[in-house]
């Protein structure tokens, strides 16, 4: 069962898109909270904003109408109480996108290491977890091997371990296994479960995926802007 | 961020720490970010970097190699004028009778290595029917030596075998009359014509050539003669007087202040001193307008260098959206990816500069035999001689303009850097990474 220390608090939040077309609200009164070490999965059909919901609960968009706070402190405007949000971001939330947005020009080591230096400098301590992390996820002696010539599950592998260096509270992985086949992304998924699990970090996890979503503590539907909750 | 979750320790890169890694794991991530777009691991360039550097390298050696041989020729140029004429004339606009007192006085002057009296005019020569009108200059043989370095200058005969009834030739005027050491000419003076005028009979004074001189510099070379001072002072009745007294200056006297401090002592005489500098200003105004002109043709090689280093840029924006947001998504400020786009501006436009200085220097060092295989190539190698007047290319290295030239193109290729970085900061991290 999750912790129940709230790490993430969205109330009533609303996110309305325009455009030249008219108004869209993308979101409508949503109300979700994530406790410490607990996994969640969000489940909807495409283009019913689950990753509008990612990109406000995480800062990177702004809401229109709510609240949102990060272990209580209130997130708004860029601020996250009141301090420049970009450096709290980088330690407190972890990302793992379906394309893996790694950098070509890096290697695997490299990439790894890359969202250590986004949040401060590297130290051995670090550069010691990025090697731990690059063994549990079963890619140890590939350090300096160029992402691009790895296959789509390495390289998810790797945005894994990317998004776990710097031992964030929270991951936020949008369909990690989207551009992965069957077997590969069931690895790649009991990867992911396994590592939050086991570094005692929070997951929301948006999938397609039922059986994926079945593995998460808790079951969210998103619909038409609408967060339901089924388990 | 939770407790330590690391189970075991390790060093930087395995206990293997060079001082390259250190910088590199303490270089700030916008920094590390921009060097691994230019120079990504596993390769040494990337394509866009080689091919920006190449470009910036290409116009820095170009413009650099240009300025430096403008430079030179300027230079020699300049050191011809002023050692035919000596660094500075002191003269009255007409006959200077009290020449030796002035020469007296300026003796004492420590500023000054040697002077010698000089009268100088226009006369009408002949040899087998072909006339001239060459510039003459009478010499004082004792003296001359001191300031000009007419041995030097002399491709035949010696300095000390010029007397009354003997002339050099400058070379060509020597090859125009067909003359040669040895040959007699003759000389007609204007002071002829006017007893000509009195229905004098008019019989020119034969000369013999006893020497041909070569100074490098086209316009003394053409039509100029040296006869001796006396002789001088003879055909032009200028009894014991002289037009006037050239000085050479010890090294590293600025002619100009010397000038302008004499000038002031001689503010009660009818003598005025005239640099070389005023005399030639518009010769050396000429050359400082042709190296400028040619900087600012030759820059428009690294301003296209820019554009192109401005539109990859825009282009790597464009094509790394989604990273951008990436990277803003994990922790990074805008503005630090705006200086990090900017940065590899820098980078390229720094070390293009710097290899463009040296292969700028080294083109510079083989520039002779480069320019020798080419005119062997073409077979110009006659007429590159006869041209130039100069058997090798002359440089002259001014640090000003080295500095001018690596200011100017880092300043330019920041600015390229500029416009994409300001995209790049521009961009909200969810729509780039919602972004095809």
């Amino acid at each position: 069962m999750a912790d129940s220390t709230s790490i993430l608090r969205a109330e009533h939040l609303s996110k309305v898109f325009t455009s030249a077309a008219g108004t869209i609200e993308v979101l409508k009164d949503i109300n979700l909270e994530v406790s410490q070490g607990e996994s969640l999965s969000i489940r909807g059909e495409s283009g019913s904003g689950k990753s509008t919901l990612l990109n406000v609960v995480s800062g990177l968009e702004t809401m229109d109408a709510g609240t949102l706070a990060w272990k209580r402190k209130s997130v708004a405007k860029g601020k996250v109480g009141g301090r420049p949000i970009e450096p709290i971001r980088a330690g407190f939330i972890g990302f793992v996108f379906q394309s893996y947005y790694l950098i070509p020009e890096l290697n695997a080591f490299e990439n790894i290491l890359m969202a250590a230096r986004l949040k401060g400098k590297v130290t051995s301590q670090i550069e010691g977890r990025a090697r731990e992390l690059l063994d549990r996820v079963g890619l140890a002696g590939r350090e300096k091997q160029g992402t691009t010539q790895m296959s789509g599950g390495e390289r998810q592998r790797i945005a894994l371990a990317r998004a776990l260096v710097n031992s964030p509270e929270l991951v936020l992985a949008d369909e990690p296994t989207g551009n992965l086949d069957e077997n590969t992304g069931e690895v790649v998924m009991g990867l992911l479960l396994d590592l939050c699990k086991q570094e005692h970090t929070s997951l929301v996890l948006v999938t397609h995926n039922p059986e994926f979503a079945s593995q998460t503590e808790s079951e969210y539907f998103l619909h038409s802007g609408v967060l339901e909750k089924r388990r | 961020m939770k407790g330590n979750k690391t189970p075991r320790s390790y060093s930087i890169l395995n206990g293997h720490v060079l001082p390259a890694d250190i910088i590199i794991f303490l270089m700030p991530w916008y920094l590390y970010h921009a060097l691994k777009q230019l120079f990504p691991s596993g390769r040494f360039f990337s394509f866009f970097s080689c091919v920006s550097i190449i470009g910036v390298t290409l116009g820095v050696m170009v413009l650099l190699i240009v300025q430096s041989v403008m430079n030179g020729f300027g230079h020699e140029i300049r050191k011809k004028v002023a050692d035919f004429n000596g660094d500075v004339r002191i003269m009255n606009g007409g006959i200077m009778y009290n020449w030796k007192e002035v020469r007296d006085d300026l003796e004492s002057n420590p500023a000054v290595k040697a002077m010698a009296p000089y009268a100088g005019g226009v006369l009408m020569l002949q040899h087998r029917r072909i006339p001239a009108f060459p510039i003459v200059k009478g010499v004082d043989i004792l003296t001359e030596g001191d300031v000009v370095p007419m041995r030097d200058y002399l491709q035949s005969g010696k300095l000390e075998d010029l007397d009354d009834d003997g002339i050099f030739l400058s070379i060509g005027l020597a090859q125009s009359i067909g003359a040669y050491e040895g040959s007699r000419v003759e000389v007609y003076t204007p002071l002829m014509l006017e007893r000509m005028q009195r229905d004098e009979i008019l019989l020119p004074r034969e000369l013999t050539v006893r020497g041909i001189y070569k100074t490098g510099y086209g316009t003394y070379d053409t039509n100029t003669i040296v006869v001796t001072l006396r002789l001088m002072q003879e055909l032009w009745s200028l009894g014991n007087g002289v037009h006037g007294i050239s000085v050479k200056l010890d090294e590293g006297v600025d002619v100009d202040t010397f000038t302008a401090n004499l000038n002031k002592e001689l503010v009660d005489s009818p003598a005025r001193a005239v640099s070389w500098i005023e005399t030639n200003r518009d010769l050396l105004f000429i050359l400082q307008l042709e190296k400028t002109v040619m900087f600012f043709i030759i820059i428009f090689i690294i301003i296209v260098a820019s554009f192109s280093i401005a539109i990859a840029l825009t282009m790597s924006v464009v094509r790394k959206t989604r990273e951008i947001g990436l990277l803003v998504a994990m922790g990074a400020r805008p503005s630090k990816v705006a200086v990090g786009f900017m940065t590899q501006g820098v980078v390229i436009g720094l070390v293009g500069a710097i290899l463009g200085v040296g292969g700028a220097l080294v083109a510079l060092h083989f520039r002779n035999d480069v320019v020798r295989a080419l005119a062997k190539i073409t077979e110009s190698e006659a007429a590159f001689l006869r041209f130039y007047q100069f058997a090798d290319i002359p440089v002259y290295y001014l640090i000003s303009d080295f500095v001018l030239v690596v200011v100017f193109t880092i300043i330019l290729t920041t600015l390229a850097g500029l416009i994409p970085a300001l995209k790049a900061g521009r961009l909200k991290p969810a729509d780039a990474l919602r972004s095809e």
